[in-house]
This record gives C-alpha cells, structure tokens and sequence, in this order.
C-alpha cells in the first residue's frame, strides 16, 4: 500500500510517501500513523482520536466520504493520499 | 513600562490594513492619505515596509518647533498639540524619516500618536508585522537598528 | 454619498473630452459597482454587434464600494468590455492597489470610449484628469512603462497599463497593474491596445464614508476571524499559494494533462505550491485589505530561466506545465513572468501551446509551419520561446497571439482547441469533475473556472461537500456560486474572501457600510441580476445555447489513466436543468417572468 503526504503534512510526516503493509481500513491507517509519527502528526490529523475536519483522505483518488468514510477498507494495492485542506482558484 | 511600536518589515505583505485602520480610527473614514502610517512598496523586489513616527528620544520635530505644538513630556511619546500649531511645517522639514506630514485637508500635521495606547494598525495587521511592545533595552536597540537603516536608505540626495 | 463616490469619469479618447456625471444611484444598488456596474454600463451603451477592436467599443474600469476600505480581502477592481476573444461580455478582476486608488480618486467607474489619434496614457489625480502623450511609452514593457509613469506623475501613482502584447492586439492581452496583477483574461488590455490607451496613472486622496462605523468594523472583524479561522482562508493560501492545488488535483485524476488527452501527470509534484515554496518563493504578497496573501513573491536564479517577479498560479503553472507536459518549475516560472511583463492571460498562453503543441504531434503542422522549432509534449525552452514571440508577434507567435481556437482554425483543426467560447479552460478535467464542466460551458466570458468555483465543494471539501463524480445537484450548486461571485465581484471583494465569509457575511458588511439593507437574499440576487444581463449581452451579440457545451473530446475521449480513467463529461445532461434553474427558456434564453423579477424588465424593450 502506498500512502502520500501533501503540503505541511510532509514534514509531520517525515516524508513524501512511503510504502506500507495494508491496514485494515484508514481509520486503522491513521492510528497506527499517529502512533508512530508522533504527538505533531497526530494533533494535525487527528481530532480526540477521530480524523480531523482539516484534513482530506483520498483513497486511489476518491474521496472517502464517497466510499465508506474512516470505515472504507484498504488492501495491498490501494493508494493513500492525505492533504490538508489547501485553497485555490 | 512603556511600550513601542515594532515594525517587521521582513513580514509585511503591502496589504496597508494599517494605513486603513489608522485612518478609520482618526477619521471615520477610510483616507490612507491621510493614516499617520504609510507603507512603502517595491514591485520589482515584492518588498513592503510600513514607516511611521519612531517618537524619537530626542526628537528633531521637537526642537525645531517654534509654538511647542510637538513636545514630550518625558513620556515615551512625542506629542502634537493641534491648538498650538501654526502650520509652519518645520517639523515635516526636520523629521529625518519624513514620518512628520502635513494634511492639506484637515491643516494639520499627521503623525503617529498610538491610538492612546491601544494602535489600531497593530489589531488590525493580519501577520503581526506591527507589534505594540514592551519598550525595553532589547526591543529598542532593534528599533533603532532598523530605523537608521531606512534612514540611510531613504536619504535624500 | 456613502461607500460609493458617486461620480462616474466619462473619457472620449477621439475627441478628448473629459467629463463627470453622477452615479445612478439606483444602478448603485441594484449593481453595486465594479462587475456589476461595468456590466450595466456596458450593456446600456454599447451595441453587442460591436467590433471589439473599433473605437465603438468602450472600456471601462470600476472599483466596488468595498474597494479601499478594510473589508476583508476586498481591494478589487473590474475592467468590463466586449472581448475580442469570445465576441461575448469581458469582464476581468484584478488586485493590488490600483481600484483603491480609482475609489479614493473620486471616481465609481472610468469609462474609456473611442480611439486616440496616437498613444497617450490617462493622468488622474483625484479630480484633475489629463490626457498625456504616450508616444515615448510604446512598446516598452509592463515594469518599465509602471517606473516610467512614476517619475512622470507621482512616485506613489498606481499604474494600470498594457505591454507590448496590448499596443499588437494579441487577443488574450491583459492589463496588468502593480507590475504584477493582472486584469487577465478575455483580451481587455488588446481593447485598451485598440484605442491607443497605454496606462490609466492614478492618485486618490479622499476619502471613503462608512454608513454604521461601529456596525461595519464589528462586521469587518467577525469576517476577518472567520476567514482565519478557516484553513484555507486562513493558513492554507497564504502558506502555499494557490499551485498548492497542483497535487490534489492530481491524485483525483483530474489535472488535464497534453491538451486534455489525459488526466493524470505523473511528475505533477514537481511543480507544485510545495516544489514553488521550497524553491523559489522569497516571500508571501497581498493584495489591497488582503488578510490572506496568497500572492508569491519569486526569484529564480537558474540562469536559463532567472527572473524576479511573482507567481505562478495554479492555473499558470498548469497550463505551462502539465498541459503542455512540461515538469520544469523554473521555465514555468519563467514564462509566467512573461505573461506579466508583456500583458498576457498566462492561461490562454499556455493552453495556447499546449494547443500548438497537439497539432505538431499530430502531424497536423509542419516543422515549417512552427519555424523550426520543437514542439514535442514537454519541450519547456520552446514554451518559454513562444510565449515571448507571441507577445511580441513574432513568427509563429504572430499566429498563437489569435488564442488556441483560431490558431488551430488556420490548420482546419478547431476541434484541438479545448475552449469555451474561444477562450481556453482552466486547469480542472471536467470529465473527472462534472460541475466545473457545467461552469465552463455557462460562463458568460466563456471558458472560466473562477466565476463559478465548485471546485471548493466538488473537491477541496468546503461545505456543503458534493462528489465530483456526480451530476446530481451540479446545476443548483453551479447556479448558487455563480450569483454569489457575481455579487462578491460587484461588491470589490477577492473570491477567496468566500474560504470563510458567506452571503451573510457580505451582506452584513455591505449595509453597514453603504446603508443600503442588503440580505444574504438580496445579494444574491443582485449576481443572478448581473449575470442574466451578461447573458443577455451575449445573445445579442450571437450566442445560443449551441454555444453551452464542451469540445467533444470531453465527451467522447476518456481520461486515459489515473484514477479517473474512463471518465467522460456530462454537461449536455446537465444543462436543461441548469436553464430551467435559471429561469430561462430551454434555449438558454432569459424568461419574461424571470427578467421582471429580477427587475431587469428594461431590457425587454428591443429584444
């Protein structure tokens, strides 16, 4: 499985992307990230241990509030994206 | 203690919510032109520096006032004294930032008075380039360093 | 008068004359000013059928009556005309300092009609207005012409002006002020070239009365704090700049890659806001009243590609980049600078190429016809190349200065042009995000992504949050953002004063400044008024509702890879509810009933 980070999610991160075993689904995702990237990484992606309102999961592109939310299950050849909201126009 | 009014230069963005907020408080109304701080700004390098009244120590506006319209009291302030004021415009002469300006509208000389303690500019700059601080040994000695740095930078020739 | 000045400057560049008449204090409300004054404008004097080039076009410039004061992210002016691009109503926003300075000179609107006998360039101080000799100015560039004015008028003059782009009629000329913002796209600064206009130079010392002072800085505040509190509003934008949009779209599957034959980029990141950030960006700019500057002041020090200056853009950086298949930030960056120092719509003038570039891989042009040149995908140095010599029209750049549409007519290809309406798309696949598409089709000023911005709920996931890859709701939504920046623009404000302020917001401001009693309702309204009068504009001018749709590679070539492969647009589904939403007939024509509730019933009279 291939996550990706974006933005200020890099640095917190650690890195661009990084190839990871499968987890269940992304809520496991990212409680196993938060445990292992550390308090900064935790506090930007998480809220009391729920995914923060800030933050967009994209699952092999797709928003996974069109999938199954923090529920949506993962395997080996997903792909992960994880951005901060960020703007434009 | 006393406080200061602090410029970052390095983080202004030429917005002028200073100059906005500055001309609303005095006026009512919004005429930059007539805010008692100006920013200066140069396209080609994207840089921006907001300039207003240093209150110096010894202050050159003070000294060459005929009427004592500018003094200081020994406050931290250099005050203008509207009453007293003849119009003369010494004061814009001496200033050497130039932060000392005439206001053809109003026949006055406009030039930072803190807002009574409370500066507008500094509530209003979204990035915190204008700090209203303590006015101890450290923040003053950093003030002064940049003020004379404009001043050689904007030395008439 | 509070907010506005209520004086409109009238300049006949034929004659010379200068005169001054009240705003129309009715216009004034319905319209507010900047879009939506210029668009009433616009439309009561001058004939749809007008040649955009002819002196019978008019241009004119106009603040909002927020411009100059401290609502938030709300410095904006319009230039307002008929576009030689689309044939249809232009109407580009820009930034900096100069629509403040144009407010606090006394002036609602400037309206420029008919044509000098030779270059001059407008001097405005407040109300002393003079039409100076411009002949020494000509074909200088943006900067040095901005410098030049300085020393001529007042070194704190605020300069709107052309480049060489604007004096050649290159049809997608800008106007740039401050140097480095643009009134962009549609070809206003070749309307401006086209009446001998080389610069509008103003200083405004008065001042701006405020109906409820209390009322309006308590309104300012509550917006400001929202907008902070807001992550793209508040740290989002102005950390990253808008390229920061370049990865999302991406790992959606939607960055319209090689003139839209594909829809994912694979080394897409390195020109993104992260790569811009962590290499070129000196510091973060903002606008007039900005509290969230987004703007990138740059320095490039590659010496191919080295230049100071600002940008890019998402859209920039797109249409340079990926869509022409091209990865090098720095040659981005490079032609970007161009575009400004020049005065051109960097988004035609990459999607121009990328254009150019489809027909040459295609075999449709010739080694001969693009003088030699490599125009294979991804060629960063010929795209740098060209955008120069098209501002300058210089060999093929002559050709490309037509915009993609027209260009690739010359080689009997249109169907290579991925415009709307003659004018180029932005940077979001409406094949992977249905929405945008329906935009793009129904922009008044053709294809345009920023008068309706879905993207924000379609896929940036402000509220209320919607599925890109749906149809349902697309038109209501459409509709909605298209009347609220309709009403935002009118009013001076910057659209991304909308990652956090709402119609609410807007109104609550608007009434205590202008003592006019605007609802989140009524504000609405006054954008669903400007833009029916927009279209009304274009029928007259010869749209139909053929002219409501995408090229048809959108609707019959899927995205090739990434993960929205096997999407196509949906637009033509859309679009009967988008008219029937609008009140329009299914022609896509204004109804009766519609046209009095909006009390636009005036414009019936002729119809």
């Amino acid at each position: 499985m291939e996550v990706r980070y974006f933005a200020d999610i890099r640095p917190l991160a650690g890195t661009d992307e990084e190839k990871r075993p499968a987890a269940p689904t992304v809520q496991a995702l990212l409680s196993a990230l938060a445990a292992e990237k550390g308090p900064a990484f935790a506090s930007r992606v998480l809220e009391g241990g729920k995914l923060s309102d800030a933050i967009i999961i994209l699952v092999n592109g797709r928003h996974i509030d069109y999938l199954n939310g923090v529920q949506t299950p993962l395997s080996a050849d997903d792909v992960v994206a994880v951005f901060p909201m960020v703007g434009g126009g | 203690m006393a406080k200061v009014l602090m410029i970052h230069p390095d983080k202004c963005i030429g917005c002028r919510n200073c100059s906005l907020a500055c001309s609303f408080v005095h006026e009512g109304q919004f005429r930059p032109a007539a805010a008692r701080v100006h920013v200066y700004s140069w396209e080609r390098e994207g840089f921006s520096v907001p300039m207003m009244c240093q209150q110096c120590d010894t202050a050159s506006c003070v000294k060459v006032c005929p009427t004592g319209a500018m003094h200081r009291d020994g406050a931290t302030l250099v005050e203008y004294t509207k009453a007293k004021c003849i119009g003369c415009r010494m004061c814009t002469i001496a200033c050497p930032f130039g932060n000392a300006v005439y206001d053809g509208v109003t026949g006055s000389i406009l030039k930072c008075d803190t807002c009574g303690g409370d500066p507008a500019c500094v509530r209003f700059c979204p990035v915190h380039a204008l700090e209203y601080v303590d006015d101890s040994i450290s923040t003053r000695s950093r003030k002064k360093a940049f003020a004379s740095k404009f001043k050689e930078a904007f030395q008439e020739a | 008068m509070n907010a506005w000045s209520g004086t409109i400057l009238r300049v006949n560049l034929t004659s010379g004359a200068i005169s001054r008449e009240a705003t129309n204090r009715r216009d004034a409300a319905l319209f507010l000013g900047a879009r939506g004054l210029g668009v009433k404008i616009l439309t009561d004097e001058v004939d749809a059928k007008v040649d955009p080039l002819s002196p019978e076009n008019k241009l004119i410039f106009a603040p909002g009556p927020f411009t100059g004061t401290f609502a938030p992210s709300a410095g904006r002016y319009h230039v307002v005309t008929k576009s030689p691009l689309t044939g249809g109503i232009a109407g580009a926003n820009s930034g900096g300092s100069f629509g403040a300075d144009l407010h606090y000179a006394g002036y609602d609107a400037l309206i420029l009609e008919g044509k000098a006998a030779k270059p001059v360039y407008l001097w405005i101080r407040d109300d002393k207005v003079e039409i100076r000799d411009a002949s020494h100015l000509w074909g200088k560039w943006v900067p040095d012409t901005t410098d030049a004015l300085r020393q001529e008028t007042d070194e704190d003059a605020k300069v709107a002006c052309i480049g060489p782009a604007g004096e050649k009629l290159v049809l997608f000329a800008a106007i740039m002020n401050e140097m480095h913002r643009a009134a962009g796209r549609g070809g206003v600064g070749a309307v401006m070239g086209s009446k001998n206009l080389k610069a509008v130079a103003v200083v405004g010392t008065n001042g701006i009365r405020v109906a409820d002072p209390k009322a309006f800085e308590a309104a300012v505040l509550k917006g400001r704090a929202q907008v902070a509190a807001n992550p793209v509003g508040g740290t989002g934008l102005g950390t990253w700049g808008t390229d920061v949009l370049v990865n999302i779209l991406n790992q959606i599957g939607s960055l319209p890659t090689r003139n839209f034959h594909d829809g994912y980029f694979p080394t897409a990141d390195k020109v993104g806001g992260e790569s811009l950030k962590a290499q070129i960006l000196v510091r973060p700019k903002g606008c007039f009243s900005c509290v969230i500057h987004c703007g990138r002041v740059i320095k490039v020090t590659n010496p191919k590609y080295a230049g100071e200056g600002e940008g890019p853009e998402y859209e920039a950086a797109w249409c340079m980049g990926p869509d022409c298949g091209i990865d090098n930030l720095d040659a981005i960056a490079k032609a970007n600078m161009l575009c400004n120092e020049i005065g051109m719509d960097s988004i035609t003038m990459g999607a121009t190429v990328a254009c150019a570039m489809d027909l040459y891989e295609a075999g449709l042009i010739s080694k001969e016809d693009v003088d030699g040149l490599d125009l294979h995908w991804g060629n960063a140095e010929t795209m740098v190349k060209l955008t120069k010599m098209t501002g300058l029209r210089e060999g093929l750049g002559n050709k490309l200065a037509l915009g993609s549409y027209r260009f690739a007519s010359l080689y009997g290809h249109p169907e290579y042009a991925m415009t709307v309406k003659k004018q180029e798309m932005p940077a979001y696949d409406p094949r992977g995000v249905q929405g945008i598409g329906l935009e793009y089709a129904t922009c008044n000023r053709g294809g345009c992504h920023v008068k309706g911005y879905t993207i924000s709920v379609e896929v940036l996931g402000q509220e209320p949050k919607m599925d890109p890859r749906v149809i349902q709701g697309k038109p209501a939504i459409v509709k909605i953002f298209q009347d609220l920046t309709a009403a935002v623009d009118a009013a001076g404000g910057c659209i991304f004063g909308t990652f956090g302020m709402g119609g609410d917001d807007y109104a609550t401001m608007l009434s205590a400044l202008t003592g006019v009693p605007y609802t989140a309702e009524t504000l609405l309204q006054v954008g669903e008024r400007i833009w029916n009068l927009e279209r009304l504009f274009n029928l007259h001018a010869g749209f139909t509702s053929k002219d409501d749709t995408l090229p048809e590679r959108l609707y019959k070539s899927p995205i090739q890879t990434g993960p929205a492969k096997g999407m196509i647009s949906h637009v033509p589904e859309m679009l009967p509810e988008y008219y029937r939403l609008r009140g329009w007939d299914e022609n896509g024509v204004p109804t009766e009933k519609r046209l009095e509730e909006l009390q636009l019933a005036d414009q019936l009279v002729g119809a």
